[in-house]
């Protein structure tokens, strides 16, 4: 999410909008969202219904990413850590086109390839990956 | 809604939604409707 937040002007110099989704409600998002000083909207969805609609449900099992990632805030005796939300929630990245297409992208690589893409005046984005488990920040 | 997987959505007509932003507004995904739009879904924000 970071790391859009600096390539978003170029996003807006292509007349293209980036939208934030997570599944966490209003007040714990408002928060986040000022804390990384996210320059475009932030949505909440609560229920689950964009992540549902968009093929992003909940995870079967806790990815080893994340066991470690806690193992490793332990060990650092850092403050105790919990994690907003449903450490369950599956994430990923979607590019929808001007004609309200919806192909799967994942990471920036997609992107730099979608700024190529309108560049050369080609509508059709291609998939480049299946959706990761993005880290958050 | 119907649960899909993703590789059903590509190249698809995206689903629509409506969702509070920490704004204060109601966004929807067809208010971008002949744009580009990145939608970002955040695994667990914090």
């Amino acid at each position: 999410v970071s790391q859009l937040r600096h390539s978003y002007p170029a996003f807006r110099e292509l007349n293209a909008e980036v939208l934030a989704i997570a599944a966490v409600g209003l007040k714990p998002l408002t928060a986040f969202a000022r804390e990384l000083e996210l320059p475009f909207p932030v949505l909440s969805d609560v229920t689950g219904e964009a992540y549902f609609a968009f093929g992003l449900g909940k995870g079967m099992v806790i990815r080893s990413r994340t066991l470690l990632a806690i193992a490793r805030l332990v060990w650092r005796a850092k403050r105790l850590y919990r994690p907003i939300g449903d450490i369950m929630q599956v994430g990923g990245d979607f590019i929808v086109d001007g004609m309200g297409i919806a192909p799967a992208c994942a990471d920036l690589s997609a992107l730099i390839q979608l700024s190529a893409t309108l560049r050369a005046g080609n509508r059709t984005i291609t998939v480049t990956n299946t959706p990761r488990s993005p880290k958050s920040r | 809604v119907q649960a899909t997987s993703v590789s059903q959505l590509i190249n698809q007509r995206a689903p629509n939604f409506a969702l509070p932003s920490v704004a204060g507004l109601k966004v929807a995904l067809a208010d971008f409707r002949g744009r580009i739009v990145l939608l970002d879904f955040i695994r667990h924000p914090g």
